[in-house]
């Protein structure tokens, strides 16, 4: 076992582990030790599963020696948000009132993971509730950020963002309600991407806003991101916001030419609706050079101003999350930490028509956007319009934000690192794409992230704790 | 003596720490303003919100026995 097998990508490991090269078992057993030395201040696991992690990389790695290889996840190690259900397994959502809850049924993804052969290693670290955080008044401490433990390792999907970027899980899962999975990758430095609505099964995850909700992949690359969309996509009929659609081949659209493909640029979410700081400006430009070297055109478009996403996207999210939470944050507050309590109990003072009207304009805005993409084939914003702040600068989100908008429109979008600040934290990249173009949007990622060399670095946190472990 | 806001809260039934009562009131300063931003916007009469349902066709024995 070398150190470097830690931060080997999925689709390095299921090479190995397809060509009976590594060993399931001694993957999984390399993650739980490294998770038992790091995690300590990391913070980014509320569960090792380590018995059944164990076991599950035992039965994969019995199935491949007979012969029966699953695909691409068969025995590789993925984390989940703790806010996926696990059947007989607390889902905490990372709070008191749910320390106890104990599902009796995976989530449907999870068990596409299962199915597909992934080891589930454990339960990750979010904000309350995937709205609250980061919080230190609840029963576990908030995931750090493995590039800098006093930063913020973004959310809610914290945990995912921090776990994956530090090599404590080849893959993990994230939502994303308003940038829940972007933000964090943004911060982290991984890729991460939002599917489009409907195009992964939100059954089993519990709900934030059910029409702004949405479940997908968080990896160390795009194309890690592809291969775990290839098993989590496809129509739920008991998820009323699933769409039947085909299921595209996300693998075989990575690596083909984007000599050709439009890039839209909405200068101005990031010039004047929200401004970027000077390196996160400075690397989306360069990233957009990166992609123009490669065949790509630019193309100057204007969408609505930031804010008008943001305040549909929080009038419907607090809504929907207090119609959830109202039976129990009525009664018994205390079992909530405080940025959540706040945020959820906001949605009772909303009117009911300024809810539909909220929705009534993001129809308005899924139009627009639909109309851009006339003449575009990608967006591409700034992931974040900083890296990431250290604890304590900007606990709670109140202005607009760059994911939001994708979230609205229910567009595809990924997350991927395009730089790094001066003090060394990762900067991001946003592009999004067509509704259920989603392999397009991966396909655009991986060819930035293989003519750029931001994926042969490593958080030194990781490096230096393991050598210091070792 | 309970503030405006205090009265609001207890008749939703809603209960914070008086510390809290700041911060609440702040976020609920930024939705009040979003809401005035969509209440404001000039729409048709027939324009449609996202959430309407979308039903699909059910094929029944009894249809299939029509066809």
């Amino acid at each position: 076992m070398t150190p470097d097998l830690h931060f080997l990508t999925i689709a390095e490991a299921s090479s190995l582990i397809r060509a009976k090269k590594l060993s399931p078992v001694e993957l999984t057993r390399a993650y739980i030790e490294r998770v038992k030395k790091l995690d300590g201040r990391l913070n980014s696991f509320i569960l090792l599963m380590e018995d059944s992690a164990l076991a599950a990389a035992a039965a994969a790695e019995a199935e491949i020696a007979g012969g029966k290889y699953r695909g691409p996840l068969h025995g590789i190690p993925i984390g989940l948000k703790d806010i996926y259900n696990t059947a007989g397994v607390a889902t905490t959502a990372h709070s008191a009132l749910f320390k106890d809850h104990v599902p009796e049924e995976d989530a449907v993804t999870v068990k596409k993971l299962r199915d597909a052969g992934a080891t589930i290693i454990g339960k990750l670290s979010t904000h309350e509730f995937a709205t609250g955080g980061p919080s230190f008044d609840l029963p576990w401490p908030p995931a750090r950020n493995p590039w800098n433990l006093d930063h913020i390792p973004g959310g809610s999907s914290s945990g995912s963002g921090a776990a994956v970027a530090a090599g404590l899980c080849t893959g993990a899962m994230g939502t994303d309600t308003g940038g829940s999975i972007r933000w964090p990758a943004a911060m982290c430095g991984i890729a991460g991407h939002k599917p489009t609505y409907g195009l992964v099964s939100r059954r089993g995850i519990l709900p934030l806003a059910f029409s702004l909700d949405h479940g997908g992949p968080m990896c160390w690359t795009a194309e890690d991101c592809a291969l775990m969309m290839q098993v989590l996509a496809g129509h739920d009929p008991l998820d009323p916001g699933s769409a039947d659609v085909p299921v595209p081949d996300f693998a075989a659209a990575l690596g083909g030419s984007i000599k050709g493909l439009r890039i839209g640029i909405v200068r101005h979410f990031h010039e004047t609706d929200l401004p970027a700081d000077a390196q996160t400006a400075a690397a989306f430009d360069a990233s957009i050079q990166v992609l123009m070297s490669l065949g790509a055109t630019t193309h100057e478009i204007t969408l609505s101003p930031l804010q008008h996403y943001a305040d549909v996207c929080n009038l419907i999210s607090r809504s929907e999350a207090f119609a959830i939470h109202e039976r129990y944050i009525t009664k018994t507050p205390e079992l909530y930490g405080e940025l959540a309590r706040h945020r959820i109990m906001a949605g009772a003072f909303m009117r009911g028509s300024d809810y539909v009207n909220a929705q009534r304009h993001r129809a308005r805005l899924v139009k627009e956007m639909a109309k851009a993409f006339e003449t575009v084939d990608i967006v591409a914003t700034p992931g974040w319009h900083q890296a990431a702040p250290p604890f304590g600068a900007d606990a709670m989100i109140r202005g607009p934000i760059m994911t939001q908008v994708f979230n609205v429109t229910g567009s595809p979008a990924l997350s991927v690192c395009d730089g790094f600040s001066a003090n060394g934290l990762p900067l991001s990249l946003q592009l999004a794409g067509r509704p259920f173009q989603d392999a397009a949007v991966l396909q655009v990622g991986d060819a930035f992230e293989k003519a750029t060399n931001y994926r042969s670095v490593r958080p030194e946190f990781a490096k230096s704790l393991a050598i210091a472990a070792e | 003596m309970m503030s405006d806001f205090e009265a609001r809260m207890a008749a939703l039934g809603l209960k914070l720490p008086a510390a809290e009562i700041p911060k609440l009131e702040a976020i609920v300063k930024d939705l009040e303003r979003a809401s005035a931003f969509v209440r404001s916007v000039e729409r048709s009469y027939l324009e449609e919100p996202s959430t309407v349902i979308r039903l699909a066709p059910v094929t029944t024995d009894t249809n299939q026995r029509k066809g």
